[in-house]
């Protein structure tokens, strides 16, 4: 740690340790919840200067000796000014109200009114998760993914899944964290809703560029979704019944102001119909969160969160499946002086999968599963109010099992298959300073060190052509044991970003960041599924490389009332992981024969306007994208477009109220179709006829546009009544347009349902068509 | 793997809905397509040459004429292959020609002349267990799939030692059952490379492959009284197994939710190489010499 400081001293320009300064510093919160606030602005009147709260809503200043009139604002509550005596270093917490407006407006907390325009940070978006829970949603259930899929640089493989494609980047370079914890697979149902249930969302927040230091370990995106901490002033609750799922969820004080907890629970509940109707084929999924956070004093907070989710998908008792993660984060924010804020975390997270079919003489179970637990130490360091260091050491350790295959009856013809289990640590060290250079430049620059080791204990096989996936020939085998280091990987990623104000209300932005990635996704699909696992780099597979560059326009209008943005960007990826013609990813020994990895570069320009105050809020985005991938034996050596390449891409997401009761919401999505592989010819082969394929991705699929609408009903409450109900009514697809999921082909049959020889005819899958949905809500 | 994905079909028919649709197709230019799978049977062999045809054209493949084959083996004879009567059907009788495909371990080079360009391919000979015994047993209705009736099966027992493949072929009432469901394929006595089920009677399910499926694919047909049954095994290389495996991937395709998780189509591979590499021109399909043992019986009373 030392090491650092000394680092810290010399890159931090106007280091200064006046003894005529003090700190002023503390903790703003919501006054109706004590919920901590995120991004308040933090405005010092006599220096016309401010900082902006932490994502734990802690804010320190180093002001010289003097009375400052200090105002703290955030969009959504009232600002709250306040004179303040500075003699001394100062705690000084403050809460702020919650704005009241003749209707219940729905607005984006936690952010400065101008943050658009004066943050250093690009390319991020939040996600209003009130909003969500207003807009039309499939089969009533709200959920944030499918609203990050209309964000600017952004499209979703279709609809239905709950994967995401960010600037040109495969759905698997999304870091997706939970209160810090990375969720490997963010599905229910294979994709139709996502694992964050929108009752238990305090933030949620998408980067694709301008990465800050403290994040690591995926090309292409964080998202980042903050639970609630729970109310600390009085105990509430809150629950839901939609078309599939309900809902319930339960927050109070432990002791008031002291300490409060959260309880949330979400599960699906077709197949009680189901089993009640005699069906014997049963699916349900269920969520649970819950969390508890207590302030030991203003110097030392403690919180504990965890998550746990499953699908269980059963038929007949005889073959099921099933697949979950759990994450559990523990974490510590220590002061350790005025200036130096600590964040401790230890996170845990699993996702595993089993399938298993009970059968004498075929019964098996499989299992596979990854594992990580992982130690952060984050620091931020208010250096003075134009300079704040933060720096961190983050270490995980990981564990891969792709596969066992047990037998699970005494006559089985299966044998225990078990393959090579894989292991790895991953050490990170990052430095990152935001200096104010003046009033309109500010910087962001920093670095992280990546050290990633993939260790034992494992078996490496070595063979006579490791690209060879048809004759496999291991020649040797080096082992190695508990710990033991295979191979070191060090990468270091330069961060920078640049934010230059034009005038108060528009300014230009520019960023550079390096991720690299360590973790690789073993899908060969459009859509990964929960049955894919996940490889660490290793002895045949290197990390992959991003490097982006971005540069912005951004400018509010009408008092901040509308913010709007213009970006390009650049991405370009090395090592990217794909995989060779027909390979086979499930249960394979010599997967690393199948690995084949190369190039991938996107580039693109994003629109967005948004609004988010008002009666009508909402936002509109337009994305003009080009993705390629150039991958060593694939597609004869030949550059293709990635199945996640979109030319197109345009949103309209909005809700407006028109009276205390109704609320109306609207999205419409249109994307060009989706590129996707088509046979080019075909021959006869003895009596089989087969596709003659000569271009990957070179056709597409039509383009895809959709219509939903919503109505939310609050009814006038009765007078002495403890709760409010709510019903949110969706309309899925207005318009009820078949879009296209895929497109395959087939052998036509003839009206005997006889195949019809040498024919052959092209089919359009697609998944809803129109879709109504209730969906009641209660508050107590 | 193929059943789970068969399951996960039945959950997704409940919200997932297709439609005929007309596409337009960039058509490739046509390639040779080698069908050279011959065996050690003592009769007519085949090999076939057409070409690709662009996609949704509905004639029948064109026949290539005009070539010259030869197979030649490690044992130094050459087969040579006429183009009879039939366009496009290059034949050799190992009676009359009073040579036959040799010993199990030879290797076999196929050479193809055809437009001024030239092709070849290499295949193996491997071992082929026996059939030891056809059997019917009469089965209660079990569920819809499989109704009451006679159900067959053959008994063979795979040699020790990993990596021997074969292709099964059924025969009921005389007719090969040739539609893409009914190709089965073995990987020692298993389904696939990964099982690793070795040198023991091949798997349930494959020995239960001999029970064809009706027109609907939807339920067995069980033999009756009268019936016949006549299984070959042939000996096929791995990587003809690993063709054989691609040709069933694709083919065996049967639409619906299955195809969301599709992975993307990608080319059958071949073992057929245009000697001149610098040819633009290229071929497809695959060259295979088989052993076979087969059995038959007739189901009475």
């Amino acid at each position: 740690m030392k090491r650092f400081f000394l680092l810290a001293m010399i890159l931090i320009p106007g280091l200064t340790l006046g003894q005529s300064k003090f700190t002023l510093n503390g903790y703003v919160k919501d006054a109706s919840n004590g919920e901590e606030l995120i991004g308040v602005t933090v405005y010092v009147h006599e220096l016309k200067t401010g900082t902006a709260t932490n994502v734990y809503g802690f804010y320190a200043l180093s002001l010289p000796q003097g009375s400052y009139e200090i105002t703290f604002s955030s969009v959504g509550y009232q600002p709250v000014r306040k004179s303040v005596e500075l003699t001394r270093n100062m705690e000084f917490n403050v809460e702020l109200p919650v704005q009241i407006t003749e209707m219940d407006e729905i607005v984006v907390t936690g952010d400065a009114l101008d943050a658009n325009v004066t943050d250093i940070k690009m390319s991020r978006n939040e996600i209003n998760v009130k909003q969500v829970k207003r807009l039309p949603a499939l089969f009533g259930e709200p959920d944030i993914i499918k609203t990050i899929q209309m964000l600017p640089g952004v499209s979703s493989a279709g609809e239905g899944t709950s994967s995401f494609f960010v600037r040109g980047g495969s759905a698997d370079q999304n870091l997706i964290l939970i209160d810090e914890a990375p969720v490997y697979d963010p599905s229910h149902l294979f994709g139709l809703f996502s694992v964050f249930n929108a009752d238990v969302i305090k933030e949620s927040e998408l980067y694709r560029g301008g990465i800050p230091s403290r994040f690591g370990g995926r090309l292409s995106s964080i998202l980042e979704v903050r639970t609630k901490d729970g109310n600390n002033k009085k105990l509430e609750g809150s629950g839901g019944i939609g078309s599939l799922a309900s809902r319930i969820m339960l927050e109070g004080p432990i002791r008031k102001e002291k300490s409060s907890f959260i309880v949330s629970a979400r599960r699906s509940y077709v197949d009680l119909f189901l089993r009640a109707a005699g069906e014997e084929n049963t699916v349900h999924f269920y969520d649970v969160n819950a969390k508890v956070n207590w302030k030991h004093n203003n110097n030392n907070r403690f919180f504990a969160a965890i998550y746990l989710g499953r699908d269980v998908f059963d038929f007949d008792d005889t073959f099921g499946f099933d697949w979950g993660n759990a994450t559990a984060t523990f974490r510590w924010n220590h002061l350790f002086n005025d200036r130096l804020f600590s964040n401790t975390s230890i996170i845990a997270s699993n996702f595993d999968y089993a399938m298993e079919l009970d059968d004498e003489s075929q019964g098996f179970k499989w299992t596979s599963n990854i594992r990580e637990v992982t130690l952060k130490e984050d620091l931020n360091y208010f250096v003075s109010p134009s300079v704040e260091l933060n720096f961190g050491y983050h270490v995980s350790y990981r564990s891969f099992e792709p596969g066992v295959i047990e037998p699970n009856s005494d006559r089985s013809l299966f044998t225990r298959t078990e393959l090579q289990n894989e292991f790895a640590l991953d050490h990170a060290f990052y430095l990152e300073n935001q200096h104010k250079i003046s009033n309109k430049l500010t910087l962001l620059y920093g670095a992280r060190l990546s050290i990633f080791q993939s260790i034992g204990e494992s078996d490496i096989y070595l063979y006579e052509d490791p690209q060879d996936n048809v004759n496999i020939v291991r020649t040797d085998t080096l082992s190695f044991d508990n710990f033991e280091n295979i191979k070191t990987f060090v990468n270091l990623e330069p961060r920078f970003s640049a934010r230059y104000m034009l005038n108060p209300a528009s300014s230009v932005k520019f960023s550079y960041n390096r991720m690299v990635q360590n973790t690789h996704l073993i899908s060969a699909g459009t859509v990964p599924i929960p049955f894919n696992t996940w490889a660490p780099t290793s002895y045949y597979l290197e990390p992959q490389l991003a490097d982006q560059i971005a540069v912005g326009y951004f400018r509010n209008f009408k008092d901040n009332a509308f913010e709007f943005s213009a970006e390009a960007y650049y991405k370009d990826i090395n090592n990217v992981t794909d995989f060779a013609d027909n390979a086979e990813i499930f249960f394979n020994e010599d997967l690393s024969t199948e690995y084949r990895q190369g190039d991938s570069w996107s580039y693109g320009l994003e629109l967005m306007l948004q609004k988010k105050e008002g009666r009508f809020t909402g936002f509109t985005s337009y994305t003009w994208s080009r993705t390629e991938r150039d991958i060593p034996d694939v597609n004869l050596n030949e550059p293709f477009l990635a199945n996640y390449d979109r030319r197109h891409n345009f949103n309209i997401v909005g809700t407006y109220e028109l009276n205390n009761k109704w609320t109306f919401g609207a999205n419409f999505t249109y994307t060009t179709g989706r590129p996707f592989t088509l046979p080019s010819g075909k021959y006869q082969y003895e009596d089989y006829q087969v596709d003659l394929i000569t271009e990957r991705n070179a056709s597409k699929l039509p383009d895809f546009h959709r219509l939903d609408l919503s109505a939310t009903l609050i009814p006038q409450n009765k007078r002495g009544r403890k709760w409010q109900g709510s019903w949110v009514f969706s309309i899925y697809n207005a318009y009820s347009r078949k879009n296209a999921f895929t497109i395959y082909t087939q052998t036509p049959e003839d009206s005997n349902g006889e195949p019809i020889r040498n024919q052959k005819e092209a089919r359009l899958i697609y998944l809803f068509p129109i879709l109504p949905s209730v969906t009641y809500n209660v508050k107590f | 793997m193929k059943k789970v994905f068969i399951l996960l079909v039945l959950v997704a028919g409940l919200w997932s809905c297709e439609d005929s649709v007309n596409i337009s197709l960039n058509d490739a230019p046509p390639v040779l397509v080698v069908d050279a799978w011959i065996n050690n049977k003592p009769e007519v062999q085949v090999i076939r040459l057409s070409q690709s045809q662009p996609f949704f054209e509905s004639e029948l493949p064109p026949p290539v004429s005009g070539a010259e084959i030869t197979v030649s083996s490690s044992e130094g004879n050459t087969f040579t292959f006429s183009e009879e009567g039939v366009p496009g059907e290059y034949r050799w009788n190992p009676i009359t020609n009073g040579n036959s495909i040799g010993a199990i371990g030879t290797t076999y080079q196929l050479s193809i002349r055809v437009d001024d360009e030239s092709y070849t391919a290499v295949s193996q000979i491997n071992r082929v267990p026996a059939i030891d015994s056809i059997t019917f047993t009469f089965e209660e209705e079990r569920n819809p799939f499989q109704p009451e009736g006679y159900y067959g099966e053959f008994v063979s027992t795979d040699p020790v030692g990993v990596g021997d493949t074969y292709w099964i072929r059924t025969f009921k009432n005389g007719i090969y059952q040739n539609r893409p469901f009914d190709l089965t394929i073995a990987f020692d006595a298993g389904f696939s490379q990964g099982g690793v089920i070795d040198g023991v009677v091949f798997i349930q399910p494959i020995q239960d492959a001999v029970n064809p499926l009706n027109e609907d694919l939807d339920e067995i047909v069980p033999y009756e009284i009268g019936d016949s049954l006549y299984v070959e095994i042939h000996s096929i290389t791995n990587e003809a197994f690993f063709f054989l495996q691609e040709v069933q991937i694709q083919t065996q395709r049967d639409g619906g939710f299955d195809e969301i998780f599709a992975e993307p189509l990608e080319n059958v591979p071949t073992n057929i190489i245009n000697v001149n590499e610098n040819s633009t021109r290229r071929a497809i399909g695959y060259f295979c010499v088989s052993a076979v043992e087969s059995r038959g019986r007739r189901l009475t009373e």
